[in-house]
């Protein structure tokens, strides 16, 4: 597929901070591609830029090939859903929908024709006639989203827009957003700083930080191969552990944790022998072992006592003190043949299994001490 | 006694003072005046009466007509003068000056003339109108004219000068909150949507910005309607005020009823515009968040 937006080189600074660094980056067509990062990571410039809304200081913005970069919004085919949705207070839902096709020189009977056609998609026929004060805030972003599309641009942009909504409202919304996006094949580019929503609704995430890119990839790609600990922390839920390399082998680095030896796959990485490096486990990739399991040999296997227990309804937290400095987080769901009673209880010694593929190795150790970043 | 009997109390003892002043000072010389509108004028004074025929003469004799619809033009006039200068302005300071310190400066240097004295202010006019004033010196000097011409002092031109000198940050103010309240992503949004700079500013900023634009107008033409020290100084002969003529009724002429029925009339005027004002500020008000 071809690249319909291509970023070269772009920088941006805002009174001397440095919020893009020479950012590079390709989006195909009909790709679902979110910017993710903490607040400040340059997302949103990112975005702005490509909107026309900010003028990178080096740098140049493509879209289908053609240089837009020195373009005012008003001349790129591109629209953008405003993270407050930006309605025109003082104009009527239809009068907001009608705004940008009024100006593109589209026919009179023809603008009605495709009011009325975008208020039937978005079921809000009936709100024709009122202000944006009078709707509700789902009923906001879905004119916002028709005002923007009406005009049919080859990029949707997308600005948080699921941060002014409630927990219940944005889970549906992001089905729908990513339904829409299915149905109608056009380019969306979104910026979040929540990661869940970049995970269910994306085809592809870049994961910014500082104002450059850590990685971009898929979903699933970023969640069980993250390139650094900063996109294992902000990408769902990771242990993070800082472990001594011991022995290379075979496509395995075996290294030492407390008592425990803990097999990673190597995935191309060659630490020194002695080294230290950081270990990344998601929490439902560890195992509880019952007694009399025999796990084959490649499994790693690591004793520990079970610290607590916390009860999530369909699943259960518990911790483990497996040795080292920090206590291990295991994920364990429940099922319709196992309750929570028959899991051991706390105080008890244990074993868990843990394949190698699923541990990730770092050769970076400071980071993995880093807060989670919100 | 209960709580609610305490509050009740102390409420009442706050309010004392703000109506008692309010009565005395306000309620009490209105109702005054507008009793006296109506007395007949009576050598050397007046007596107590209840007739219209003050309000008669006003609209009967030109000489009062005349001076009613004359003020209102000259207000009017002050108003667009001072719109015109102080829209460009806020609209420069809010959109186009970034520095938050700049634009602060120059809206307080634009704010500061209020705090000096009216009188004073308007003495500048004429010594910058005179015949030995600043403009004659300019014109002679760069050769224009050859001797001082009197054209630019004591006519309503001069007045509409001044007055709008005078005004105008009556004008800025409001406009400046308003325009300052209009948020950016609206103009964005409208430049998202492929409407150019001209566009977006009469269809987005120009409509949301009517409340300071009604407000700024109310102030103004108020001001300017009540005004009788401009006309004094810089007008001349043909451009008595409403409020001159007022003054000169409780003066020198001594028809309080008359003087009071003028009163009233302009009292009318003004009120009206305020309610006016403040209805399309209702019916256009807008959420802007």
């Amino acid at each position: 597929m071809a690249n319909i937006v291509e970023l070269e080189n772009l920088s941006k600074s805002f009174g001397g901070i440095r919020a893009v660094d020479n950012l590079s980056l390709q989006i195909k067509e009909g790709e679902f591609m979110t910017m993710l990062g903490p607040s400040g990571c340059g997302k949103t410039t990112t975005l702005r830029m490509i909107g026309g809304f900010e003028i990178p200081d080096r740098g140049r913005v493509y879209l289908s090939g053609q240089d837009v970069t020195d373009l005012p919004p008003y001349k790129r085919p591109v629209n953008m859903m405003f993270q407050d949705f930006a309605l025109f207070p003082h104009m009527t839902v239809a009068q907001n929908i009608a705004y940008g096709l009024k100006i593109a020189g589209v026919a009179k009977s023809d603008v009605v024709n495709q009011v009325d056609e975008a208020l039937r998609t978005i079921e809000l026929s009936h709100k024709a006639a009122s202000r944006p004060a009078e709707l509700s805030i789902g009923q906001k972003q879905r004119v916002a989203l028709a005002r923007a599309l009406v005009r049919r641009p080859q990029v949707l942009l997308l600005d948080e827009p699921m941060s002014a909504l409630d927990a219940q409202l944005r889970e549906a919304m992001q089905v729908e957003l990513k339904h829409l996006h299915e149905k109608i094949g056009l380019t969306f580019i979104m910026v979040t700083h929540d990661q869940t929503e970049a995970l269910v609704m994306s085809d592809r995430v870049t994961v910014m930080d500082q104002g450059e890119i850590v990685q971009v990839g898929t979903p699933t790609e970023l969640y069980d191969h993250p390139a650094s600990p900063y996109v294992a922390n902000f990408i769902g839920t990771s242990n993070m552990f800082v472990a001594k390399v011991r022995e290379i082998a075979a496509g395995t680095i075996v290294t030492e944790y407390g008592p425990n030896m803990i097999r990673a796959a190597a995935a191309g990485k060659t630490p020194a022998v002695g080294s230290r490096v950081t270990l990344s486990i998601r929490p439902e990739k560890l195992r509880l072992l019952s007694a009399d399991a025999t796990p084959p040999d490649n499994i790693n296997r690591l004793g520990g006592v079970i610290n607590e227990q916390f009860f999530h309804g369909d699943s259960v937290r518990l911790t483990l003190d497996i040795g080292g400095d920090t206590p291990l987080i295991i994920h364990h769901q429940l099922s319709s043949s196992q309750g929570q009673s028959e899991l051991p209880p706390a105080g008890q010694t244990v074993s868990i299994a843990v394949d190698p593929s699923s541990v990730t190795l770092f050769d970076d150790v400071d980071a993995s001490h880093g807060e989670f970043p919100a | 006694m209960n709580q609610a009997q305490q509050r009740r109390i102390g409420f009442a003892a706050l309010m004392t003072g703000p109506m008692l002043w309010w009565i005395i000072v306000l309620l009490i010389p209105y109702v005054i005046m507008l009793m006296i509108s109506f007395y007949s004028k009576q050598f050397p004074f007046h007596v107590p009466d209840f007739q219209f025929g003050n309000y008669v003469k006003i609209f009967d004799d030109p000489q009062y007509f005349q001076v009613l619809l004359r003020s209102l033009k000259i207000s009017i006039f002050v108003s667009l003068v001072a719109f015109a200068l102080a829209y460009p302005l806020t609209y420069y300071l809010v959109f186009k000056v970034r520095s938050h310190r700049l634009r602060m400066i120059i809206y307080v240097a634009t704010i500061i003339p209020l705090w000096v004295s009216y009188l004073l202010r308007a003495y500048t006019w004429k010594t910058i109108l005179g015949t030995e004033g600043i403009l004659n010196s300019f014109l002679m000097w760069i050769g224009i004219i050859d001797e001082p011409i009197s054209l630019f002092l004591y006519n309503q031109t001069a007045m509409v000068i001044t007055m709008a000198y005078i005004f105008t940050p009556y004008m800025v103010m409001p406009l400046f909150a308003s325009l300052e309240k209009i948020p950016r992503n609206l103009i964005e949004a409208s430049k998202d949507l492929g409407v150019g700079r001209m566009g977006t500013f009469l269809r987005v900023t120009l409509p949301l910005s009517v409340p300071g634009i009604l407000a700024g107008f109310t102030f103004t033409f108020c001001l300017s309607f009540g005004d009788f020290i401009s006309p004094q100084l810089v007008g001349g002969p043909y451009s008595n005020m409403i409020s001159n003529v007022v003054a000169t009724q409780f003066g020198i002429a001594m028809n309080w009823p008359l003087g009071s029925a003028l009163s009233m009339i302009m009292l009318f005027i003004v009120v009206a515009i305020i309610t006016m004002s403040d209805r399309f500020e209702r019916a256009g008000r807008l959420d802007l968040n």
